[in-house]
Parts: C-alpha cells; structure tokens; sequence
C-alpha cells in the first residue's frame, strides 16, 4: 500500500528547484532583452519560453517590475565580478583603463543593461529597485575592497562609477544619433571615458 | 465684440459646454500626454487616459492626432521643439557671456532635465522612431558653432569641442533619465553629476 501510495505521488516531469527556475528565467529574460528590447520582457513570453505558467512566473518574482529589477540585479552582480579583476591595474596600465571602460559599456550596450535601465526610469517602476540597490552596493565594496589592498589605485570609486555609468548609458541610449549628429566616429565615447577615467585616480 | 459673434454659427446649433478651437484642444492634449509620460512612462500614454483627463471624447482625440501613434508622434514633436529652444538658450548664454564652465554645463543639464526631455530622447529611441529627433540635429550643430566661436582664439579645435559637446550631452542625458535613483545608490548627491561635468570640460577647451 506504501508503495501504491508512492507511486500515485511520483512527478511525472522533473521539478525545478524555486532557484533553479529564477535562473532559468532570468536567463531567458536576458535573451529576450537582447532579442526584442525592454518592452520584451514580460512574463508572460518568459513563462512560454521556458515552458511554466505565467501563474509561476508570477509566484516567483510578484510582478514583471520586480522581474525587470531581478534581472537589472543580476546584470550588476556579473560587471562587480568582471570589473573586480580589471580594477585592480587601472593607475598602473593604461590598457586596464580601456577594459574597464569596455566591460562597462558592453553591459550597457549589447547586453542591453542600457536599454533596460532606461526602460526602468521611463515607467517610474522605483518601487522594485531594491535588489538593484543591494547589488549596487555590493559593487562600491567588492571594488573598494580591491583598490584599498593596492597602493594607488582609484581612491573615489562611487564619483568613477557615477561618471563611467552616466557615460555608459547614454553611449547605449542615444549614443548612435548622437555621434552621427556631431560627426564622430562610434568608438570615441569609449576613449573619452579612458581619458576621463585616471582624473578619479 | 466677442469673436463668437463673428464667427457665423450654424442656425440652432448652440455649444452645450466651452468649445475649444481645434489649437487649443491639440495643445491641451499634449499637455496632458506629457503629464502621463513623465509621471507613469510611455506605456501611459493612451488615446482613452488623454480623452479622460482633459474631457473629449475618444473620438474626438481621434479627429485631432489620427491614431494614438499619431498623438504620440505629435508629442514627440512637441518635446523636441522644447529641447532645441533649451540648446538655442545655451547658445544664446555662450555668446553672452564668458561661458564658464558651470554655467554651460548646468544649461545643458537643464536643456535635458526641464520638461522630461531627457525621458523623451529615451522613449524616442525605445521606439525605434529615430525620425523625430532630427530636428535635434541642427540644433546641437549650433551649440558646436556657438562654442567654437567663443574660443576660436584658443587652441581648441572643432574636434575637440565636437567631444566636449558628446561628454556633456551623454552625462546630462544619463543624468536626467537614471540620475536621480544612481546618484541615490552611490550616495551622491543631486549635483554630483554636473560638478564632474564642470571640472573636465576646462579639458576639452586647452
């Protein structure tokens, strides 16, 4: 009888863990963030492509707000682990300078941080923002940490990062019509903001 | 006289409430449609939610702007004329005045602030409509012209204001969509950006 028992109750699919399924559906958000823009990512085309309810969705994160800061987080948390290395060598090597500037202005540009971030203000959806917070602050101590243990290294890391994000969003958003109307070439954003960047030194 | 009595009314047709001239019901539409945009973002801005607030009709909103594509393309263009005349007054303040560089910074910052401009160059390329923001284009030429004139004695070339121009632009535009909840989380404070803005366009200029 235990055994019928057992049997009646056995899942018929694999179950996902409550963090396995977040995972996977900020991975698919962020595919669909690059694939359509902001206005992409709801739950509902989320919910379809990794095949749950958009019930589920909904249970795990509470609303496409929060899914849309969950998923802002997220990005925030992969550039404090790209940057954390980078930063250390920004006084002493000029080309340290260049890859910060770069794992910055990927993450706003092609992967989308940018639009999304822009997408966030517009809808004046503030009230989700805490996890983006939390990783923001993660980011300030994860970079200050590593610049304290070397001697010389960028000393106001909040000033750098305000300067590097502003210039980083924007090259994302308008950066396109903007350089056409100034007669620029693509790529001078990027040089601006390495030349810029050793005045935070 | 009264311009109603000299406009000739067709017979017994009497207006029940204040009739607006169709000017005055497009500008007021528009009104309200920025109102939704700045407040509750571009997503706010339907033909039903404009009707509602300043008391037509759907309908009637239709008559006025087509579609609601329409309504919103009219406010487009409605906002990029206000950011033009913003970048005109910076150019206007240069050519007055020695330019500092706080003063040229806080104008431009102002251009992308005041009026949910900044918001409304985001919203325009969110939509992929980059059309509208053609007219911005003369307009950020004449800043270029404007600056190059004041320091034409100088060593800066128009290369080089050309890049002062983009690092204002892009710091006052960052600034004005995400500014204000960044600033917050790195614990900067309102002016934060614009001093930084100040203190590297000397840079630019020698």
């Amino acid at each position: 009888m235990d055994q019928q028992t057992q049997f009646a109750f056995r899942p018929r699919r694999r179950r996902r863990s409550p963090e396995e399924a977040r995972t996977l559906a900020l991975a698919r958000a962020r595919e669909l963030l690059i694939e359509n823009g902001p206005d992409g990512v709801t739950l509902q085309a989320i919910a379809r492509e990794i095949g749950v309810t958009h019930g589920t969705l909904l249970h795990h994160f509470g609303s496409a707000g929060a899914l849309q800061s969950a998923l802002m987080a997220a990005m925030v948390k992969d550039l404090t682990a790209a940057l954390a290395t980078a930063v250390v060598h920004v006084r002493s090597d000029n080309g340290a300078r260049r890859t910060v500037v770069d794992i910055v202005f990927d993450a706003f540009g092609e992967g989308g941080a940018g639009h999304l971030a822009a997408w966030i203000a517009l809808s004046n959806r503030y009230e989700h923002l805490e996890p983006v917070r939390e990783a923001v602050g993660e980011l300030v101590e994860a970079l200050d940490e590593k610049v304290r243990a070397v001697p010389g290294a960028p000393r106001h890391i909040p000033s750098a990062l305000l300067f590097i994000t502003l210039c980083a969003f924007g090259e994302a958003v308008i950066g396109g019509p903007l350089h056409d109307m100034l007669g620029r070439d693509r790529d001078s954003s990027r040089r601006l903001a390495t030349r810029l960047l050793p005045t935070f030194l | 006289m009264s311009r109603a009595d000299q406009e000739p009314q067709p017979a017994g047709q009497r207006p029940k409430r204040r009739r607006r001239t169709p000017d005055e019901a497009r500008r007021e539409a528009l009104v309200a449609a920025r109102r939704l945009l700045i407040e509750s973002g571009p997503t706010a801005i339907t033909l039903k939610a404009v009707a509602g607030d300043i008391g037509v009709t759907h309908a009637n909103l239709i008559h006025h702007f087509g579609s609601a594509a329409g309504l919103q393309s009219a406010l487009m263009g409605s906002m990029v004329r206000d950011l033009t005349d913003a970048l005109a007054e910076t150019v206007v303040l240069l050519r007055a005045e020695a330019g500092a560089p706080r003063a040229l910074t806080d104008s431009v910052f102002d251009a992308f602030d005041k009026g949910g401009a900044g918001r409304l160059a985001a919203w325009i390329v969110l939509s992929g409509d980059l059309k509208h923001l053609e007219p911005v284009r003369a307009a950020v030429q004449d800043l270029v012209n404007a600056i190059h004139e004041r320091l034409a004695e100088g060593e800066a070339t128009r290369h080089r204001i050309t890049g002062a121009v983009l690092f204002m632009a892009l710091c006052a535009f960052g600034d004005a969509v995400i500014g204000p909840p960044l600033r917050d989380m790195l614990d900067r404070d309102e002016d934060s950006a614009r001093r930084i803005v100040a203190r590297f366009l000397p840079s630019y200029f020698q």
